[in-house]
């Protein structure tokens, strides 16, 4: 399935499958020990491809597959069958020049050192991307200043409020200027004021200024549309549409209303 | 960039992190000294009794009981830190977070390890100064660098030992049978408290298929007793053997162990 145009996409991805071994209880170990192995299937068949300076939103409920396919485009997950290329690079064949162009800004505060202040956190970060002396502490204030960060950077991360760490998330993200930028629910807990700026940072600075391409996973439809070029829905680990906003708002429409009816909402 | 500089990276982090620990930081220091105290004391209470056991080594218990606390520190450390540093980063959640940078997941493993290892040597380096400067502990300069050679290559055979328990931890996330067998039976056999002399006639030979039990042979020999180097060739000789084993298979391991959590998913969960 794919809107754009394949020849020139800094993503392409066909045919991706994934699974998952499920976690057997107690119980049923103890029943059958030597029972076959069940899975859980995370992503069926997942293709589209995502041409150069545009943003993808990644839009499901939960446990459609959009963690899982934003693993698999950076590495940490290897699917059973199905081709992955950032810029023509096979991201399991060639993991070194795919995490050269490759930012991921992993919106969860634990993953940072909470004992560090925001700055030292980052160029720790900055050196695992080769960076070093001036260039890294460059760097490192220029993606500070670009999440608007420069004020707070200095404080221990423990003291930062859980919008301000979601910012300097994305901030590691674009510590080695990616080419292609995957963002997981970069707004998740952000006020609206800070979430709208955030969006705005996103769209206009990042994907329209510099011409970064981006894959944004979220569970915010304004977001989605807000920031992306066009929309890939997953429903149960399958594309259940893909294209701009308005042409598959139908869709999105149902699978989320199907998510509020199981969770009784 | 070169490897040096994420080492000084890595170092700088851990070190504002310990640090920022402050009364742990000053107690792992003060603990040291309780150590040696205890077996101050404990050589008191001993006396000549054992002298029979540690002629080899000078005949002096707290002498042997000091070096055998010390530097089975790098045992310690060489055995679990790979471990303890993966096992870490899951539980943070930083490790997913360093995997998509540049560095590659072996050289992250190495790099988190530096700290514990330097750490350990400061501790050591300590504890053998103590000894020598307040208790009277006899130290043989000329041994030195037979002992660093010795310390080395120790490091490097239970490193690969480590290596391999980080691969049950990258796999398995809390089940690590290596370092506690490795462990456990170098602190009951290798000769770090009490002669391998005393053990029981069956079990010696268990106990010289260890590489602590080299290592500390060695060490003593050199450092305390003032042996020439070509009394701890043979040690040497099987601690090299020995890394040249369990450095390639630990590597190995963590290898297929990283390749089964990518496929599994698993990479980034404890």
């Amino acid at each position: 399935m794919s809107v754009i145009d394949e020849p020139s996409a800094a993503i392409h991805v066909e045919d991706v499958h994934k699974r998952f071994p499920r976690q057997r209880g107690w119980r049923d170990l103890l029943r059958s020990p030597f029972a076959r192995t069940e899975y859980t299937e995370a992503l069926l068949g997942v293709s589209f491809d995502l041409e150069s300076g545009r943003a993808l939103g990644l839009l499901g409920p939960n446990g459609a597959g959009k963690s899982t396919l934003l693993k698999v485009l950076a590495g940490l997950v290897e699917p059973e069958r199905g081709t992955v290329r950032l810029s023509g690079y096979d991201v399991f064949g060639q993991l070194p020049q795919v995490r050269e162009l490759l930012g991921y800004a992993l919106c969860e505060e634990r993953s940072f050192y909470w004992r560090l202040n925001g700055r030292q956190n980052l160029k720790f970060f900055a050196s695992l991307y080769d960076l070093a002396g001036r260039e890294r502490d460059e760097r490192v204030a220029e993606a500070i200043e670009r999440v608007g960060m420069t004020e707070h950077a200095d404080r221990p991360f423990r003291d930062l409020s859980v919008g301000m760490k979601q910012r300097l998330a994305l901030a590691r993200g674009l510590l080695n200027r990616p080419r292609i930028l995957l963002v997981d629910e970069p707004t998740r807990s952000l006020d609206p004021g800070a979430a709208a700026a955030l969006r705005r940072h996103l769209r206009e600075d990042l994907v329209q200024g510099l011409g970064v391409t981006m894959i944004l996973a979220t569970h915010d439809l304004i977001e989605a549309r807000e920031v992306s070029d066009a929309i890939l829905l997953l429903e149960e680990g399958r594309v259940a549409a893909l294209g701009e906003y308005d042409a598959v708002e139908s869709d999105v429409d149902r699978v989320f209303a199907v998510e509020r009816e199981e969770n009784g909402l | 960039m070169s490897l040096r500089t994420k080492a000084v990276a890595f170092m700088a982090r851990d070190l504002i992190q310990e640090a920022s620990y402050r009364l742990n930081f000053v107690f792992q220091f003060l603990g040291m000294l309780f150590t040696v105290f205890s077996f101050y004391f404990l050589s008191k209470l001993i006396g000549r009794a054992a002298v029979p056991h540690l002629a080899p080594y000078g005949g002096d218990y707290f002498a042997f009981a000091l070096t055998g606390v010390a530097f089975t520190q790098f045992l310690t450390v060489s055995l679990s830190s790979f471990s303890q540093q993966i096992r870490m980063a899951q539980v943070l959640g930083t490790l997913e977070a360093m995997l998509v940078t540049r560095t590659g997941i072996a050289a992250l493993v190495m790099l988190s390890s530096l700290f514990p290892f330097l750490f350990t040597l400061v501790r050591v380096m300590l504890l053998i100064a103590v000894g020598v400067l307040f208790f009277d502990v006899p130290l043989h300069l000329s041994g030195l660098p037979v002992a660093v050679v010795v310390l080395l290559l120790t490091v490097c055979a239970f490193a690969g030992i480590g290596i391999l328990g980080a691969s049950f931890i990258m796999v398995f996330k809390r089940f690590e049978p290596v370092t506690w067998m490795v462990g456990g039976l170098s602190y009951l056999l290798g000769g770090v408290v009490y002669p391998v002399s005393v053990l029981p006639e069956w079990l010696r030979p268990l106990s010289q298929v260890l590489p602590i039990t080299h290592a500390l042979e060695a060490i003593r020999l050199t450092l305390i007793a003032g042996r020439p180097t070509a009394d701890a060739l043979p040690s040497i000789f099987y601690l090299l053997v020995l890394t040249a084993i369990t450095v390639p298979a630990g590597l190995l391991a963590f290898s297929h162990a990283v390749a089964r959590a990518r496929r599994d998913g698993t990479l980034t969960h404890y």
